[in-house]
């Protein structure tokens, strides 16, 4: 496998994985968005695959595989174990619009862009072209966590800012060694897990996942 | 060997409170365990802090004085908090809640086994994972009562930390990358990194550090990533509220200088200075704007933590070798003072069943010991004489007065509007008659007395500077590169 | 010779665009398990309807009766600039792809004007959505074009297709693919095809482009269609011949003219797949949604003007 074409398809899924992330503001239902969380996380474990095989990096397959299994398998399980314990809960409005959120997502790549393309035009990997994409879905998910007030989309917003963050490093510096990436691993199993609890209790507490319920604590 | 059981004996006395279903079996594994981790951490940061370093684990683990400074605040302040736990718990939770308290000593031993970790790993990704896993091990102690205000506190916490600390992992990752070009894989390590600081590429140094501010300053709760800090250091119990604003407020800070030191070494400190001075002088004010008129005591403590942490941060950002040793030694005041109020305020809330400000009179009569200690721990924490804390505040505000007189003196203001909040705020309390119907006594008072401890230290510290101490803290700023 | 190809595209455009449309109804009710129709039906259609009495409302301007003939006239007028075979025309030169949309635009503008024009209730029913749909759909095109010329560094039809075509990893790059994406969605919204509109509903409340040309009969209806048809042919062209340049004939040899030929033939088939594919299996949005997805392909424009910026 060239370099340019190694370039060309990091490019194409890196996108594919951003899209993945937008997706998540157009979707309504929430077994759409864990859906589009697993396919993501899919994306960029074929991503590693790729990057590994360009490499000869084991430990980097080793990457991919364990992110099929944490990322692909798991979560997603837990994930839409909560959805359907949680049934058909009150649909909490966003504070923007799709449209203007949509538009709020590009401008964001745009400034994703601002912000690392002299980064990445130093970077001498085939890889670093898309570095750019992959801050882009980071700051996505971020304001993805910020607009949407269903606990779940939170949690799929941080999941998929966790994702931004791994494609980023992925492609700065093909990952970061493997006993931290297996630690990172650990981090988000254990954070989504304890997530689930906390949404468990929310719609205890509250008889809604909206966490815009969740005011009591001013000054 | 004893790096080793360092983290060891923290992480097995977890699993094994997990395991154990009577009260008297949790206290003793829990109160031995914090002995044993108290007696190992002085006797590691004695000898790194006389100037051996100390490596373990194929050097996953590496102790220079910062991290034995780290280890020292980390290891004293939780045997403390632990002792005055036990007493808590067995108030809080009767043995109908018995689950309560197994999870509570727990993961409060996870939680120091996490801070442990972060504070004396090389591999700053382990570091990042460690610092994630404070959070994680925290987040059901904030959550430990198990009230909808909690439920919120907690909630807020986990997502905005683990949000925070997940910049901070881009941060690392770009540190990685500009060290990989020159060391490969060693790059993850700060020892690695830190001697081939130098030749990095800036630009990404730079970019990096800025993501590290963000990240590790949402844990360190400096404003604008702060406001998570006040409802969770609120709700959580007060020996976890002790340990949050004593010492997991300083591992973010810790985190912040192992990236500064680096980054200075690179671009020189102008860069991250400013950075540092801005966040500072931020919280500073935000908090202040909170601690003219606070409500509730909890919260005020947690806000005045935000305050010290921006007072740290000037002092980061003011430089020179006063400006960074008066924010370590601040760093270690602050801890000190924090989390002997935040237990005495957990008996005053034992107490008086609430933590509004207008609901407890007269602390002085109804409960003397509990009274005398919170006056004094807040006549240290605002900062007078003759409290060490006054001191540390002091070179800090010497060291800007020469570099940035009017941040300085803008810090010096807020500071003063800080002072007459606190207190008036604990003048209302401390003073007046208390409600009839309130028994008179101290509740917990035999679980205070480890809290003379840090009474002792801050009044010692502040009359006397004992040599070894200082030479114990230029060590830490030659690791600084100060 | 040039011209020769010149009016040899021009007359592929005239006589194939009802092929397409039959080509089109047949795919789809192949899929949804009818017969359908024969694929030549809407020949016999156009037929048919030119030989009917033409019947024109009294309250009617000129207005009326001019715009069949402007629809026919700049279609027929686009079809001469765009490359169907060949890049080398004797108009090619004209062939600027932003002049091309406009006049698109100047019939759906004209059509829309019509929808007023008899003054009845559906027609400027339909005639306000169908400007709103334009207004939205407008700056997506013209974003994507963008996005294309960027990284071409031309605007002209010709200019576009010759230099993709050297370029074989095109269904690698990313901003391309995007541009596509966003071309084609607002392509299905021009065209009033599904999800944005249903060109066989007579269901009133939902039409858009049917509920404008209500008033029409006899030849003038036969116009409007057919040039409904050749919009719709050129479209597809467009987007295949731009997007995907595999086999349009760069120099006017025979040979590479069958090639050309049979090649677009192959594009607009899979094209024609796909539309009928894409229209039995989703709903019609409803109106309101129609700007959430036009919002989204002007994102996805936007994302690749971003790309061809910053992306080799």
């Amino acid at each position: 496998m060239s370099a340019e074409i190694l370039s060309k398809l990091v490019n194409l899924l890196s996108f594919v994985a951003l899209g993945l992330t937008i997706l998540l503001i157009v979707r309504a239902r929430l077994e759409g968005q864990v859906r589009a969380f697993a396919l993501q996380s899919f994306v960029l474990a074929f991503l590693s695959v790729l990057i590994a095989i360009y490499t000869d990096s084991f430990q980097l397959f080793g990457v991919g595989v364990a992110l099929v299994i944490v990322k692909v398998v798991v979560i997603p399980r837990v994930l839409n174990r909560a959805v359907a314990k949680i049934g058909i809960s009150r649909v909490a409005a966003p504070y923007l619009g799709t449209a203007p959120a949509l538009i709020v997502c590009v401008l964001l790549a745009i400034i994703a862009f601002y912000v690392m393309t002299p980064i990445a035009s130093s970077n001498p990997l085939p890889t670093a072209d898309a570095m750019p994409l992959a801050f882009a879905g980071v700051l996505i998910g971020f304001f993805i966590m910020v607009d949407r007030r269903r606990a779940v989309t939170q949690i799929l917003g941080f999941l998929m800012l966790e994702n931004g963050i791994f494609l980023l490093a992925l492609l700065t510096t093909y990952g970061v060694p493997f006993i931290v990436e297996m630690g990172v691993f650990l981090d988000v199993l254990v954070a989504v897990l304890i997530m689930e609890v906390f949404v468990y209790h929310i719609k205890d507490n509250f008889d809604s996942i909206d966490v815009g319920e969740l005011g009591k604590l001013k000054e | 060997m004893m790096l080793l059981s360092l983290l060891l004996i923290p992480l097995v006395a977890a699993a094994l409170i997990s395991l154990t279903r009577r009260r008297a079996w949790m206290e003793l594994l829990h109160t031995g365990a914090a002995i044993a981790v108290l007696g190992i951490g002085v006797a590691v940061a004695a000898e790194v802090l006389n100037g051996d370093i100390l490596t373990a684990a194929a050097d996953l683990l590496r102790v220079d004085s910062l991290s034995a400074f780290m280890v020292a605040m980390i290891t004293f302040l939780s045997g403390v908090a632990a002792l005055y736990a036990i007493g808590y718990i067995r108030a809080e939770f009767d043995d109908a809640h018995l689950p309560r308290a197994r999870l509570f000593f727990s993961l409060f031993h996870l939680f120091i086994f996490t801070m442990l970790l972060a504070a004396t790993t090389d591999n700053l990704g382990v570091m990042w994972v460690a610092i994630e896993a404070t959070t994680l091990a925290t987040v059901f102690l904030v959550n430990l009562r198990g009230s909808r205000t909690s439920l919120e506190a907690a909630y807020k916490y986990l997502i905005l930390s683990s949000v925070g600390i997940a910049l901070a992992f881009i941060g690392t990752a770009l540190v990685y990358y500009a060290g990989a070009a020159k060391t490969g894989e060693n790059a993850v390590n700060w020892s690695a990194l830190s001697a081939a600081a130098a030749s990095l590429n800036p630009d990404v140094m730079r970019l990096a550090f800025v993501f590290i501010v963000i990240g590790y300053g949402t844990k360190a709760g400096l404003a604008p990533m702060h406001t998570w800090l006040p409802d969770a250091h609120s709700e959580a119990p007060a020996p976890i509220s002790a340990l949050m604003s004593g010492v997991l407020l300083n591992i973010g800070l810790y985190a912040m200088l192992r990236f500064k030191a680096v980054v200075d070494l690179n671009v020189g400190s102008q860069f991250s200075g400013g950075l540092l001075l801005g966040v500072g002088l931020l919280s500073l004010a935000v908090a202040a704007a909170f601690l003219v008129r606070p409500r509730n005591y909890k919260r005020m403590l947690a806000y005045s933590s935000v305050e010290h942490m921006g007072i740290i941060c000037l002092g980061l950002g003011f430089g020179g070798y006063w400006g960074t040793f008066g924010a370590l030694f601040h760093i270690f005041n602050h801890a000190l003072s924090k989390s002997l109020l935040f237990i005495v305020s957990g008996n005053i809330l034992w107490k008086y069943h609430s933590a509004e400000i207008n609901d407890v009179r007269g602390v002085l009569q109804a409960a003397p010991w509990t009274g005398a200690l919170f006056l004094a721990g807040t006549f240290a924490l605002i900062g007078l004489p003759p409290f060490a804390p006054f001191v540390s505040e002091f070179i800090i505000f010497r060291a800007g007065l020469v570099t940035y007189p009017w941040i300085a003196a803008t810090g010096v203001i807020l500071l003063i509007v800080v002072f007459g909040g606190m207190l008036a705020s604990v003048n209302r309390m401390l003073y007046g008659v208390p409600p009839a119907e309130l028994p008179r006594g101290d509740g917990l008072r035999l679980w205070l007395a480890p809290l003379a401890m840090n009474l002792a230290l801050l009044l010692a510290l502040g009359l006397t500077f004992p040599p070894p101490l200082q030479a114990a803290l230029e060590r830490v700023l030659q690791v600084l590169g100060v | 010779m040039e011209i020769a190809i010149q009016f040899l595209q021009l007359a592929i455009v005239m006589f194939a665009s009802p092929l397409l449309v039959g080509l089109i109804r047949k795919a789809k009710a192949r899929l949804q398990a009818r017969r359908g129709a024969p694929v030549f039906q809407p020949y016999a259609d156009i037929r048919k309807l030119l030989s009917k009495e033409t019947v024109v409302s009294e309250n009617t301007s000129w207005l009326f009766r001019f715009t069949p003939y402007l629809l026919a006239t700049t279609m027929m007028l686009s079809a001469l600039i765009v490359p169907v075979l060949s890049t080398r025309t004797t108009l090619g030169f004209m062939g600027n792809i932003i002049a091309l949309i406009y006049l698109f635009l100047l019939g759906t503008f004209f059509l829309a004007l019509v929808g007023l024009d008899a003054g009845s209730a559906f027609g400027g029913m339909g005639a306000s959505r169908e400007v709103a749909i334009a207004a939205l759909a407008e700056p997506t095109v013209l974003i994507a074009i963008f996005g294309i010329a960027l990284r071409a560094g031309t605007t002209s039809l010709d200019g576009l297709i010759t230099r993709f075509a050297a370029e074989p990893l095109l269904m690698l790059n990313t901003g391309h693919l995007l541009a596509f994406f966003a071309f084609f969605i607002v392509a299905l919204a021009e065209n009033g095809r599904l999800p944005v509109d249903n060109p066989t509903t007579h269901l009133e409340l939902t039409m858009i482009h049917e509920a404008m040309i209500l008033e029409y009969s006899g030849r003038y209806l036969a116009l409007v269609e057919w040039a409904a048809g050749m919009k719709l042919f050129l479209f597809l062209t467009l987007l295949s011949n731009l997007f995907f340049p595999w086999g349009v004939a760069l120099d006017n040899t025979p040979v590479a003219l069958v090639i050309a030929l049979i090649a677009l033939a192959i594009k607009l088939v899979v094209f024609v797949g796909a539309i009928a594919l894409l229209e039995t299996s989703v709903a019609k949005l409803r109106l309101f949604r129609v700007p959430e997805l036009l919002a989204g392909s002007f994102t996805i424009a936007l994302l690749a003007v971003v790309t061809a910026f910053f992306l080799r």
